[in-house]
């Protein structure tokens, strides 16, 4: 397939006068760019709807991480791109800013979980997750029932239970650092502009993560 | 220690038909044409992206665990729900229509006392600003200008009581004298109306 897309896109890039060595830079922040600009300047919905394709399923998985419950995940992931629609209207997000789409997404993605909780009296209290637990819970049952051999099935169930309820013991920040990392797939500079943490900050939490994850998971891990 | 086909870390051939969907997918987009030029690039640079993708390294190789990275993506693996989906879309079409967000798409109502703050905020200035002026020290200047005033106004007192002594005295003519001074002296001030019948009833006005 990809000869005849990359002969179309050198087509593509021979109309708009760009030189083909720019394909090969042109990085994940700069495809959003693109269909940002399409977006705001041809007021062409399915630019958005790209944009939102690529990032839509990270955000939500980010989200039921740190949520307290999946309701919770969903509505704020909503409001989150609200307000990321709010922020193209107004002006509020700009490329120039130097920060990448995806770094400002998960910002404002957990301004708007913080938001969420405040405006219904809940304080964010690190160990206070219930939702994970329980996810933990009613998956590895489900494992249990939808697998081919009960004793795989069971063993991978209490992994993955095993795994988030590690996961959710992590403090807030290295667990949010993690998330991004992995779910959101951001570079530790995102990482940093997302949490407004320092460079070194932002690896130290991904690091500590890391170290807590592989000493919780010690017996689950492959030689 | 577990050692299990079925466990994370075990990328497996579906992993990669997966990733062939996905480009016949973006490469059927491309090819209807409908496609705006930006979107058709960026389409074309993320297939060319995904041809690429087991060959390159991942960014940031160094700040990932290959181990907890697989099993993470093993384990997370939900997927947005298709009403909030539809609700972001919907709101992103009705601001290319409208070229603003519909206001019914902000959800979150906002706490009662975010909703005072500004309100509130410009209360307690307003307050301040007023006591601060009372509180302050007044400029010598004005004290001593109000104090000429006051002694002015009671010096002016004095004389009208004198006027109306000499007329009540049948004196008119030394009151008219005086009256006379005191328009001279103070000229700005008004000589009252009682004093001015008085005098103008008087004999040989």
């Amino acid at each position: 397939m990809s000869l005849t897309a990359i002969a179309r896109s050198e087509f593509v890039l021979g109309v708009h006068g760009k030189r083909r060595d720019s394909i090969g830079a042109m990085s994940e922040s700069s495809i959003d760019e693109a269909l940002i600009a399409a977006f705001l300047e041809a007021r062409d919905e399915r630019a958005f709807a790209e944009l939102f394709a690529r990032h839509k399923n990270p955000l939500y998985r980010y989200m039921l991480h740190l949520a307290y419950a999946r309701e919770d995940a969903a509505e704020i992931t909503q409001l989150a791109w609200m307000k990321v629609l709010d922020g193209f209207s107004k002006g509020t997000y700009s490329a120039r800013d130097g920060a990448s789409f995806k770094s400002w997404l998960y910002a404002v993605a957990n301004n708007c979980r913080i938001d969420f909780y405040r405006s219904r009296n809940l304080r964010l209290v690190k160990d206070d997750h219930v939702s994970l637990d329980e996810e933990s819970e009613s998956s590895a049952s489900m494992e249990i029932a939808s697998g081919d051999n009960p004793a795989d099935s069971l063993e991978r169930g209490q992994f993955r239970a095993a795994y988030f309820k590690a996961l959710n013991e992590l403090p807030e920040n290295q667990r949010r650092a993690y998330l991004l990392k992995e779910d959101g797939d951001l570079s530790v500079d995102e990482i940093a502009t997302a949490m407004s943490v320092g460079f070194e900050t932002a690896k130290n939490y991904l690091r500590l993560a890391r170290e807590k994850l592989r000493e919780k998971l010690r017996d689950w891990h492959e030689v | 220690m577990k050692s299990d086909d079925n466990l994370p870390g075990k990328r497996d051939a579906s992993s990669v038909a997966d990733e062939g969907d996905e480009l016949s997918r973006l490469h059927q987009r491309v090819s209807d044409d409908e496609l705006p030029p930006q979107v058709e690039l960026a389409v074309l640079d993320a297939a060319r992206r995904l041809v690429h993708q087991n060959a390159a390294p991942a960014n940031d190789d160094d700040e990932r665990d290959p181990w907890l990275t697989r099993v993470h993506s093993d384990f997370s693996t939900d997927t947005s729900p298709p009403e909030v989906d539809a609700t972001v879309l919907a709101a992103a079409g009705k601001m290319t229509q409208t070229g603003r967000i519909a206001s019914g798409a902000r959800s979150a109502p906002i706490p009662f006392m975010r909703r005072l703050r500004v309100p509130l905020a410009l209360a307690a200035m307003l307050v301040m600003t007023v006591m601060v002026l009372q509180l302050a020290p007044r400029a010598p200047e004005q004290d001593r200008i109000e104090m000429l005033g006051t002694s002015s106004d009671h010096e002016s007192a004095q004389w009208l009581t004198e006027i109306r002594k000499l007329i009540d005295q049948g004196r008119e003519a030394e009151a008219a004298q005086r009256l006379g001074e005191y328009r001279k002296r103070y000229p700005k001030l008004p000589v009252p109306d009682d004093i001015r019948a008085r005098l103008d009833k008087a004999p040989g006005r």
